[in-house]
């Protein structure tokens, strides 16, 4: 009996470790994508190049990296898992604008670049409100 | 109102009554005249260019064909139930418009855009956010089936009322395509009825167009004389519905 509750409790901390450890890997990947974010709407602001790609970069660091933590049910709160089909859908989004401002500034296209990040913007909060419940 | 601008407008109506026969009808109208735009009437089609019969259309089994667009999706859905008359819709500017669009034997035939009027959600060939749920089935979106949904943000929309928004952050109704049943049981798209978001649509979506479309200008082209019209779960490879 001893040996069972000590296996039970064992699984309990590992898994509870676990959860709590993605719960910080999720919260630092969002972050590092706001920090991206916010580069890119400075760079957009101050027509400073360096700041937008490297915005760029962070976001879609921080799109590889959930990604390959794989199945995103396992990531989202317990009340919103059933929309990680959404949110799958809302990181393939992100990283096709992300694409769009890259190509947009390259081109030299700046209209066509505000109205990336405006959807980029659009996509992050359209997510953020589905799975916080805004 | 003076002569000339009298007879402009009864010139015009009667252009518009010959033109589109739907009005007779059907009662269709807008007070500003923008959320009515006909387009080329096109016939319905299945798979393989021979034309749908209304009254083979399953009941409460979603279909989905491009109008007036090649990249703009639309379910058409034979309700099984007649839909309502006469009903009174308005936009997101406030603009007030009549709906009267089914169609078929017992007026169960609906068409409407597959595109969300609150943040552009859509059916495209990889998945569908939005759908037809049911009347038996349930849905997170709405108390009761028989709705249409909008899987992203959970909306709902009334297709027996010319899919009228129920509940969810949708603002507005789907636009209604205005169809024509004619004598030989074949269906026609013939006219877009409400607030489209077309512009907004394909300023959205570059990529996918361009991967689905071979580009925007591509994805833009109008459909003539015929379209496709298949099950949803043929058109595309994911229905997603919470």
């Amino acid at each position: 009996m001893k040996k069972i509750m000590t296996i039970i409790l064992m699984t309990c901390a590992l898994s509870t470790g676990a959860f709590a450890e993605k719960q910080l890997e999720r919260i630092s990947d969002m972050k590092h994508m706001a920090d991206g974010m916010g580069l890119i709407m400075n760079g957009l602001l101050y027509n400073y190049l360096d700041n937008i790609n490297a915005g760029v970069k962070y976001i879609q660091e921080g799109v590889e990296n959930i990604n390959k933590k794989g199945e995103l049910k396992t990531y989202l709160p317990a009340d919103t898992a059933y929309a990680h089909k959404f949110g799958e859908k809302s990181l393939r989004r992100i990283m096709e604008y992300s694409n769009e401002l890259n190509d947009a500034m390259a081109a030299k296209d700046y209209d066509g670049a505000l109205e990336s990040a405006s959807l980029l913007m659009r996509q992050c909060n359209s997510c953020h409100a589905r799975v916080r419940g805004w | 109102m003076q002569r000339r601008d009298f007879l402009r407008v009864v010139g015009a109506g009667a252009t518009v009554v010959a033109v589109a026969p739907s009005m007779i009808g059907q009662t269709l109208y807008a007070d500003n005249g923008q959320l009515y735009k006909a387009y080329e009437k096109v016939q319905l089609v299945d798979g393989d260019g021979n034309p749908i019969k209304a009254s083979s259309l399953e009941s409460e089994k979603t279909y989905v064909f491009n109008y007036p667009q090649v990249a703009v999706p639309c379910f058409l859905i034979n309700l099984g139930e007649k839909a309502e008359n006469e009903v009174k819709l308005k936009s997101e500017d406030g603009t007030e418009y009549i709906w009267s669009g089914a169609v078929g034997k017992d007026n169960s035939i609906v068409a409407y855009t597959a595109i969300c009027p609150h943040q552009l959600t859509h059916t495209n060939k990889a998945d569908s956010f939005m759908s037809y749920v049911p009347r038996k089935a349930k849905t997170m979106a709405y108390t009761e089936g028989g709705v249409i949904i909008c899987a992203s943000h959970l909306s709902a929309f009334d297709p027996k009322r010319g899919a009228n928004q129920l509940s969810g952050p949708a603002p507005q109704p789907l636009a209604s395509i205005v169809l024509e049943h004619d004598k030989n049981d074949h269906l026609w798209a013939v006219a877009v009825l409400g607030q489209d978001k077309f512009h907004d649509y394909f300023k959205s979506f570059k990529s996918e167009f361009k991967e689905q479309f071979g580009g925007k200008r591509k994805a833009k082209k109008l459909v003539k004389i015929s379209v496709p019209t298949v099950a949803i779960t043929e058109y595309t490879k994911e229905v997603i519905a919470y």
